[in-house]
């Protein structure tokens, strides 16, 4: 006999008009880890706040550790014992590990902090769980890794029944989620529920007891775990494939050549990307990558080593000298950090124009002849006076049309795939075969390998700042690596 | 829907209700415009504070639950729910509770699950007589006899009038999850006559569940008509072996059972149809067509919200070519 912590019965959520949660069904067992492969974002948010918190619905009934919390006639808007932990991190930065822990929970009644007495507690139970932190730590001093223990902890602490984990794989390395799910597995068997919302299914199956897939705002398959194949779910993803680039292209030298590079985090990397080529540096750690990307923006100096563009040395002094020299970086989650939604599409594009063509101005006939030639890629888009209501695979497009433009040698993408749905996954992957079939090198920094396989020629994985593996010893990849090999 | 010509009762409530708002805030303005010393703010304050506690008070005892009786009410003529409309929170007033009770004795659920186990009767009597259900299986009996000799026929004889004498007897009580195993998995020997090795049939039941689990009573004939449709609807159309599972799984308070099988599947947008319709109760598919699909669903689906209530019945999960999933949701009768 199972006991549920969570029961959604014919749920059904409208907001103005919009129907975000669409007559779904599911119940999550006491002590299990039950899977979310969201296909596309719609809902998702829609269905966690819900959890979190019994706001109204249309239709259906919410019950709670067995008791009706939510239903169609009367929604209480109070609050579950669940407790969500995402990328942005719920605890106080400029508090101590302990405070976090101990202090600022419902279980702490007392009028006196005992510092002394919550440290020796905080101590001797991250001792248990093997976990080696230094309570004495401000939470800004910590780890992404160290910061979602300590939230995993102080929910559990606060008597969390059911903890949400949303994408732990966009902001952990593989070696970290790992680390993280045995402690996940120790708290099912303290009866400790959870819904591990994941983009990749090869990522769920490792850990979950059940995976719901979740499309449209519906749950449209919960797959039991010994039904675990790519078979089971052929029918309800895309497949991608993979189209290498021409042998050519990959004789060429190397377009980019980073030798001998020496920051906190690198330990004298060396890598070179061709023309036209895909290579992924895979950080298993998630110690290196960030230190790469700060290079290529220019925040930060190497103490030792180059970058040689076209085997010519570039001063790592600002941004601009990278630019400049045909190196560009899209960051993680590009659109809106990147696009301007108050001015019109052909204006985002060529935002950067300018700078090749020199000119403060460009000239009408020029504007006129690109609108042409993308007009046969995006349509009428082209025109958007501003990119309000454009949607998500529209602006993503832009973020690279704006490089397919711009054309630079190398561009640096930080975790194409880390924010997108499957069907956006798809399009990134054109968007960025585009970009190599135009004779632009890729370099892809990854924590998690997700579909990078799908677009990769060359995979390097780093390892405490050291470039340790290529891609022809795909064989020592940890399982969940291995498994998106093409 | 008929819309009643003229003012509803509430709405002139809410008119008056306008009205006295409007005045009280024109007496508000009133007040304001007149030399003010200390003794108008202090009577303004009160007024103020005053005013708000009873838009608060309205907002919450009387807007709230008119929205939400209203809420139920619409559900109830959308056919969302059935039970529900009896149990409102907040009643409109002692008379309309009473007669809302007196309206639930009326109707008298029972006679709607009469009318639904009469059509799932009239369902398993019409399989009786299809006769191609019957020639089929008089031609499985025939083929089997000139191959195989005696021993085969008598089988399947005894499949058959096995089958029959559990269809047709009493429908009034419930029966025990065993026992519809039993007639499901008799149902799928006389259908391997006709289909051979296509038709398999596995049962899975977690391996720390004890035997008393199979003791656990549902409504009589829940789980064949799941499993004809399994057959005709997924295996049938489909190339190869087809497989029909039967998942048991309990809480504390409910029984879960999944039914599934590796079939053909159905369009992403007719199973969303059949959810929508599997939502609530009501005996409006018996009148339709026979072709608009799912009739047996909805009747296992109808007769266990009638019985058990609206929380429980039956939920789908399908896609074509991936197979159909039929979750039914029971509670725990031991």
């Amino acid at each position: 006999m199972k006991e549920e912590i969570l029961r959604i019965a014919n749920v059904t959520r409208t907001i103005e008009g919009i129907t975000y949660l669409d007559n779904i069904n599911f119940n999550i067992f006491k002590g299990e880890i039950m899977g979310l492969i969201p296909l596309d974002n719609h809902g998702k948010s829609q269905l966690i706040e819900l959890i979190l918190q019994n706001v109204s619905i249309y239709f259906g009934r919410i019950y709670f550790d067995d008791q009706l919390v939510n239903y169609y006639e009367h929604s209480s808007m109070t609050k579950n014992r669940v407790y969500l932990i995402d990328k942005e991190t719920n605890l106080i930065q400029d508090l101590k590990v302990t405070d976090n822990i101990c202090v600022l929970n419902h279980t702490f009644h007392g009028y006196i902090v005992n510092d002394k007495r919550l440290r020796k507690e905080t101590d001797k139970l991250l001792k248990q769980l093997g976990i080696e932190i230094d309570t004495e730590q401000y939470v800004s001093e910590l780890s992404l890794l160290e910061k979602t223990i300590i939230e995993l902890i102080r929910a559990v602490i606060n008597g969390a029944q059911l903890i949400i984990l949303d994408k732990l794989s966009n902001f952990l390395s593989i070696e970290e989620l790992s680390f993280f799910q045995k402690l996940l597995l120790h708290y099912t068997k303290e009866g400790i529920s959870f819904l591990y919302i994941a983009n990749h299914h090869e990522e769920a199956f490792k850990i979950c007891h059940r995976v719901a897939l979740f499309e449209k705002g519906r749950i449209t398959k919960i797959i039991h775990a010994k039904d675990y194949t790519e078979e089971t779910l052929e029918p309800y993803i895309l497949s991608f494939t993979h189209h290498p680039v021409a042998d050519e292209q990959n004789n060429q030298a190397g377009i980019l050549k980073c030798q001998n590079l020496c920051t906190e985090n690198l330990k004298q990397i060396e890598f070179s990307v061709k023309k036209g080529e895909c290579l992924t540096i895979l950080d298993i750690n998630n110690r290196g990558i960030q230190d790469i990307a700060e290079l290529v923006n220019g925040f930060l100096q190497p103490e030792r080593g180059k970058i040689l563009v076209g085997g010519k040395e570039i001063p790592l002094v600002k941004e601009r000298n990278l630019l400049l020299n045909g190196v560009a970086y899209i960051p993680e989650n590009p659109v809106p950090r990147t696009l301007f939604y108050n001015i019109s599409y052909l204006e985002n594009l060529t935002f950067l124009i300018d700078r090749k063509l020199k000119r403060s101005t460009i000239q009408k006939k020029v504007l006129n002849s690109i609108k042409e030639e993308y007009r046969a890629l995006v349509g009428e888009e082209i025109d958007a006076p501003n990119l309000w209501g454009l949607t998500m695979k529209s602006l993503y497009s832009l973020v690279y049309f704006r490089f397919l433009l711009y054309k630079p040698k190398v561009v640096f993408v930080m975790q194409p795939f880390s924010h997108a749905d499957m069907y956006l996954r798809g399009r990134i992957i054109e968007l960025i075969n585009m970009l190599k079939r135009k004779g632009i090198a890729i370099v892809i920094l990854a924590v998690n390998i997700s579909d990078t396989l799908k677009v990769t020629d060359r995979l390097l994985i780093m390892e405490d700042g050291n470039l340790t593996l290529s891609s022809h010893q795909f064989k020592d990849l940890p399982p969940y690596v291995s498994g998106n090999q093409e | 829907m008929n819309r009643k010509k003229g003012f509803y009762l509430m709405n002139r409530i809410f008119l008056v209700f306008m009205l006295l708002v409007i005045l009280l805030i024109a007496l508000l303005f009133y007040v304001i415009s007149l030399p003010l010393n200390r003794g108008t703010y202090l009577f303004l304050l009160l007024f103020i504070f005053t005013i708000a506690v009873i838009l608060y008070l309205s907002y919450r005892w009387i807007y709230i639950p008119y929205k939400e009786s209203n809420k139920v009410l619409r559900l109830f003529s959308d056919g969302y729910i059935f039970k529900g409309v009896f149990d409102l929170r907040v009643h409109f007033n002692h008379e309309s509770f009473l007669a809302m009770q007196k309206f639930k004795e009326i109707i008298d659920t029972k006679e709607l699950i009469e009318g639904s186990k009469k059509h799932a009767e009239y369902l398993a009597l019409q399989n009786q007589i299809n006769p191609h259900f019957l020639y089929n299986t008089l031609e499985g009996i025939r083929s089997e006899a000139i191959i195989e000799g005696v021993e085969s026929i008598a089988n399947m004889t005894e499949a058959l009038e096995t089958f029959f004498r559990y269809t047709i007897s009493d429908m009034d009580k419930l029966a025990t999850l065993e026992e519809e195993i039993a007639n499901v998995e008799n149902y799928c020997t006389i259908q391997r006559f006709r289909f051979g090795e296509k038709i398999n049939f596995k049962i899975e039941c977690p391996e720390e569940y004890d035997l008393e689990i199979f003791q656990a009573k549902i409504p009589k004939l829940t789980l064949q008509p799941i499993v004809e449709n399994a057959i005709f609807h997924g295996i049938e159309p489909k190339m190869g072996k087809g497989l029909v599972t039967l998942k048991i799984l309990t809480t504390p308070s409910r029984l879960l059972i999944t039914i599934s099988d590796n079939g053909v599947g159905m369009e992403e947008e007719y199973v969303h149809l059949l959810n929508y319709k599997l939502k609530g109760a009501s005996l409006t598919y018996i009148k339709k067509d026979k072709e608009t699909g799912g009739i047996a669903l909805l009747n296992v689906n109808n007769r266990i919200k009638l019985i058990f209530g609206d929380e429980y019945g039956i939920y789908l999960y399908s896609k074509a070519g991936a197979g159909t999933d039929v979750e039914i949701t029971l509670p725990l009768i031991r």
